[in-house]
């Protein structure tokens, strides 16, 4: 299953506010940014009846590719990895990635375990 | 600057940890859980509150790597945590990390996030390259 969007451009003022958030003081583009383009895990995750109050986030990896940068158009692609079941709990892994004009920028590869209740199955 | 294999990083403190501030993270990445948000959403899930985004914990250790290995000194090549334990409002950060190993141009980072009890809730692990001899990757 796999899902493709094309965002708006990256503004000066998105950046902003992701650096406020989550209070940095060092210079250069936030490491973690990607974490904006996860809108297609949620709608897979939604595809697969997730319950959201049993859903953890237990993993992310990133490898950057190139830099993403201000005015960059983000075209994403989300696609799902993994999704098996193991004593009671549901792994899935998210994987996406981040293109600007039709450049990788960066992968992103998310586990999620999803706490399955008695008798339910992914 | 030269690192050496065991070296330790410089910490950074990160906290108390508010309530608002994970509003204002939820707005500026996008992450519409209300696990995060809403505590009669997360005390339902079974925590006492609202429960802090991972990915924040994360761009804390990213904070770290930039705090110790500027962009104009290193490009990260990878970058990866695994999140352990829950941070709650109130909690406070600590990240920590080691040079795990040398290899010419690339440097292997381990680091970690303790929170006030001593306990570690996050892990991470970096492959940076000298800005050197490449083009910046991030």
């Amino acid at each position: 299953m796999e899902k493709t969007i094309t965002l708006n451009a990256i503004t000066e003022k998105d950046v902003e506010l992701f650096r406020k958030a989550t209070l940095a003081e060092t210079a250069g583009f936030p490491l973690t940014f990607a974490t904006r383009f996860r809108e297609l895990e949620f709608a897979l995750l939604t595809d697969l009846k997730v319950d959201i109050q049993q859903l953890l986030h237990t993993d992310q990896s990133y490898i950057y590719h190139a830099p993403l940068k201000v005015g960059d158009v983000p075209e994403i692609t989300t696609r799902i990895k993994e999704n098996r079941e193991k004593r009671g709990m549901q792994f899935v892994v998210l994987e996406t990635l981040v293109k600007s004009g039709g450049e990788l920028k960066v992968t992103s590869e998310a586990q999620m375990v999803i706490r399955l209740k008695q008798g339910e199955s992914p | 600057m030269s690192w050496v294999e065991g070296q330790s990083l410089k910490e950074i403190k990160k906290g108390p940890l508010s309530a608002d501030l994970l509003k204002l993270y939820g707005s500026a990445a996008l992450d519409p859980n209300p696990i995060h948000l809403d505590p009669e959403f997360a005390k339902a899930a079974g925590y006492p509150s609202v429960i802090a985004h991972g990915m924040l914990s994360m761009a804390f250790l990213a904070e770290a790597l930039r705090m110790n290995f500027p962009s104009n000194e290193y490009n990260v090549e990878k970058f990866s945590s695994r999140f352990r334990k829950v941070t709650f409002p109130g909690d406070v950060l600590t990240t920590k990390g080691r040079i795990k190993k040398t290899e010419g141009d690339f440097l292997h980072v381990s680091l970690f996030i303790e929170n006030q009890a001593g306990e570690t809730t996050t892990q991470g692990e970096a492959l940076l390259r000298s800005a050197r001899c490449v083009t910046p990757k991030q």
